[in-house]
């Protein structure tokens, strides 16, 4: 399986964060994991490695919806005003509880997010990922 | 014989003076020849009405005063046989000037006198004026008859036995039957009156029969036909000296296409005054000609009342100029239909949809216009409006329901399902296997905890129809204050209470209890780091709502960017701080079950205040009297 350097996790459920980053590790998808409870703290983090540390930008990033404060549509809003250097080569998908046919709809129609998955985050999705996006 | 003796008589009387009963005669007479017809005297008299002098008379013949006509019969009858005095009847005779003279003659054979001609004595008794009397009575009569005949009424007499002695032939017309007929059967006339009329004659014939005066009767007959026919009869007795009734006369009339056009003119009103539409008929000049009872009705006035008035007198905001614009806009329309509000005597208005009419009668125009009430109309419109509203909003709940079944169910759900699967089942003893046990505990409390909730909203919808009271909001809130005395005494260095505006509000106890709860939890809980948290508690009057004020100046909500979502179901603001995003929710839905609203103030990093507006009952003392009684 192919291994990405740094996969980011934002969402408010911790559980989740936790059940996310077991399967990355026993899959050994990523080098790297860090997981945000709060949208506006990952962007804090992006913007930082903007700045200073460009060649640690994610590869992947995993995005709750529902979340309180910043929630899932906002983050994107800003995510799109990020350099599109880095941007460009980093993979953004809507990890869900929701079965919400508008929110998928949604989701699929934005040309940031490349897929939307259902939680929880299985094996299964790692390996479409990984072999969907391998040339990346 | 006799003659002879009279003859006899007079013989001793003197010759001249039988020359004078001749000559001085008052009546025209005259002698002629009976063979020449020669006249061979004449009288003063005789002169003076034929205008001949006596010398032209002896120069003329019997047939010289007669027109040609008659000039043949003349000649036959002297040639005829007489009697000695022979009344020959009724001549024309002429006048000297050629007028006709209308004359019975009467004449007397003279005694044979030898040597002498044949000789009559005649007296002419001039009857022209009894004649021309007697024509111009004719006449009349015919003229009388022609009239009877050509007018469509039917003349009548009846006798003092109210047996039918004269009708005209217009009867044959009308019903059918010949006056023969009727002469025939003399009460066939009444038995031809319609069962129920008959009481009308029986009720009015004494009263004719002693009066001079005129009656009229309106009754149905039946024709020949079988046909019923509608009549007029106007009648007047005839009246001897001593006021017993000679006579009656009088005429019938067919009124049976009147009493139709009548009746549909009776129907026709009857249907208007009875139409529960309003019907009120104007003239151009904006008066109101007429109207009907639901007209009246509708607007509090007596039909004289609105013949006084005009369209603008109960058109609230309508003047002469926009009276005439409409009227002008109604020309060319012929019809128009409008809504409007129309003003009652006693001032209430009331809306109303108008059909206008135009029209033209005779040199008149007006308007005709139909009026239809529409409160009713207007108050379903308003109820179904209120239902779509309520529609909606149970709409928006249940979408709100399923979002938050998609999301917050799911989630908890979601992470079993992904625990589950990291569960280490071939070796039990793995480490992992207890962290996860304790995630899984942890998430399962989570789903439990987020069906309560769940339950709790829904139970607070569902009792919208709950009934409200009085509630003391002070009491509810020192309640609520010893509950958290614990907290608020840690953390609230300021707590400032004033109910002296109001504090009696309509609710549901527990709702409001929880109100209070929850935005002073969230006051402690949201509190700035910064400074020692104020929290002031008061009240205000706003438009018949009483609004409870809970200020804090804590964190603080950036409203511009939160704002459309801090009372939807599972929103939190603020990161760091433990929090389900249930409360404003729950405030939100238990006001609005209470017949209130919630609002928010906020300034980020400066407080919020939440204002909630709660239904007052009406105190007794702010009723005006006047709706009391």
């Amino acid at each position: 399986m192919t291994k990405y350097q740094r996969v980011f996790l934002i969402d408010d459920d911790e559980i989740h964060n936790f059940l996310c980053e077991s399967v990355i590790k026993s899959q050994q998808f990523a080098a790297k994991v860090n997981s945000f409870l709060w949208a506006e703290e990952a962007l804090d983090a992006l913007n930082g490695m903007v700045k200073d540390a460009p060649q640690d930008f994610p590869e992947i990033i995993f995005l709750d919806i529902n979340m309180p404060g910043m929630d899932g549509w906002e983050f994107i809003e800003e995510y799109k005003k990020l350099p599109l250097e880095l941007t460009g080569k980093c993979l953004l998908f809507v990890l869900s509880s929701a079965v919400d046919k508008n929110d998928i709809t949604h989701a699929r129609n934005l040309s940031e997010v490349n897929d939307f998955f259902s939680k929880p985050l299985t094996t299964d999705i790692l390996q479409i990922i990984s072999e969907q996006y391998s040339e990346l | 014989m006799r003659l002879n003796a009279v003859e006899e008589k007079f013989s001793s009387i003197p010759e001249e003076d039988y020359r004078l009963f001749f000559d001085c005669n008052p009546l025209p007479m005259w002698v002629f020849d009976t063979v020449s017809l020669q006249f061979l005297m004449v009288n003063a008299a005789a002169v003076k009405l034929y205008g001949y002098s006596a010398e032209e008379f002896l120069t003329m013949t019997i047939n010289d005063i007669r027109p040609q006509s008659q000039r043949l019969q003349v000649l036959q009858l002297v040639s005829s046989k007489r009697d000695v005095l022979n009344h020959s009847g009724e001549w024309v005779h002429l006048k000297k000037d050629g007028t006709e003279l209308f004359v019975d003659i009467v004449s007397h054979e003279l005694a044979a006198i030898a040597g002498k001609p044949a000789r009559r004595l005649v007296v002419a008794h001039d009857m022209t004026t009894r004649k021309l009397a007697e024509q111009q009575l004719a006449q009349a009569e015919q003229y009388a008859r022609s009239i009877l005949n050509n007018i469509v009424e039917v003349v009548f007499s009846f006798n003092d036995k109210m047996e039918m002695t004269y009708i005209s032939p217009q009867c044959q017309v009308i019903l059918g039957y010949s006056p023969e007929q009727f002469y025939a059967d003399k009460y066939l006339w009444f038995n031809l009156v319609h069962p129920q009329d008959r009481a009308l004659f029986e009720e009015s014939l004494p009263k004719i029969k002693v009066s001079s005066q005129q009656f009229q009767l309106e009754y149905r007959i039946k024709a020949v036909t079988g046909e019923e026919k509608w009549l007029i009869t106007r009648c007047t007795a005839q009246l001897n000296e001593q006021g017993r009734m000679v006579r009656i006369d009088g005429s019938a009339n067919d009124i049976t296409r009147r009493k139709m056009m009548e009746e549909r003119l009776r129907f026709s009103d009857f249907s208007i005054e009875r139409a529960s539409e309003a019907y009120l008929w104007a003239r151009e000049d904006g008066k109101i000609m007429r109207v009907n009872r639901a007209a009246c009705y509708l607007l509090g006035y007596q039909e004289e009342e609105l013949l006084a008035l005009r369209v603008l007198d109960i058109t609230p905001g309508m003047d002469d100029q926009e009276w005439q614009q409409r009227w002008a806009e109604f020309l060319g329309q012929k019809s128009l239909n409008f809504e409007t509000v129309l003003k009652a005597k006693n001032g209430q208005l009331h809306p109303v949809e108008v059909h206008l009419n135009y029209f033209s009668f005779g040199q008149e125009t007006f308007c005709f216009s139909s009026i239809r009430q529409i409160a009713e109309r207007k108050q379903a419109e308003a109820e179904r409006a209120s239902f779509h509203q309520e529609i909606a909003r149970q709409n928006e709940h249940l979408r709100q329901f399923a979002y938050i079944v998609s999301h917050n169910l799911r989630a908890p759900v979601a992470n079993i399902v992904g625990l589950t699967k990291l569960y280490n089942h071939q070796n039990l003893a793995d480490p992992m296997n207890a962290v996860l046990l304790d995630k899984l505990q942890r998430t399962t409390h989570n789903l439990d905890a987020t069906i309560k909730d769940l339950n709790d909203i829904l139970t607070i919808r569902s009792g919208a129809e709950k009934e409200l009271e009085n509630i003391d909001l002070e009491r509810v809130f020192t309640e609520v204050k010893e509950s958290l005395s614990g907290q608020l005494s840690k953390y609230a260095s300021k707590l400032a209470v004033d109910f002296s505006a109001g504090k009696w509000v309509l609710g549901v106890k527990g709702y409001v209890h929880s109100i209070f709860l929850n935005l002073i939890t969230n006051a402690i809980k949201y509190q700035s780091t910064d400074r020692f948290l104020e929290i002031h508690i008061y009240t205000v009057f706003s438009n018949g709502f009483l609004c409870l004020q809970i200020q804090d100046n804590g964190l603080g909500i950036d409203l511009e960017k939160q704002g459309a979502k801090i009372f939807g179901l599972y929103r939190r603001f603020h990161p760091h701080i433990e929090g389900k995003g249930v409360g404003l929710h729950m405030i939100k839905t238990q006001v609005e079950t209470m017949g209130g609203w919630v609002e928010v103030e906020s300034a980020e990093l400066q407080g919020s205040t939440f204002k909630v507006y709660f239904q007052v009952a009406p105190k007794n003392d702010e009723i005006p009297a006047s709706l009391l009684n």
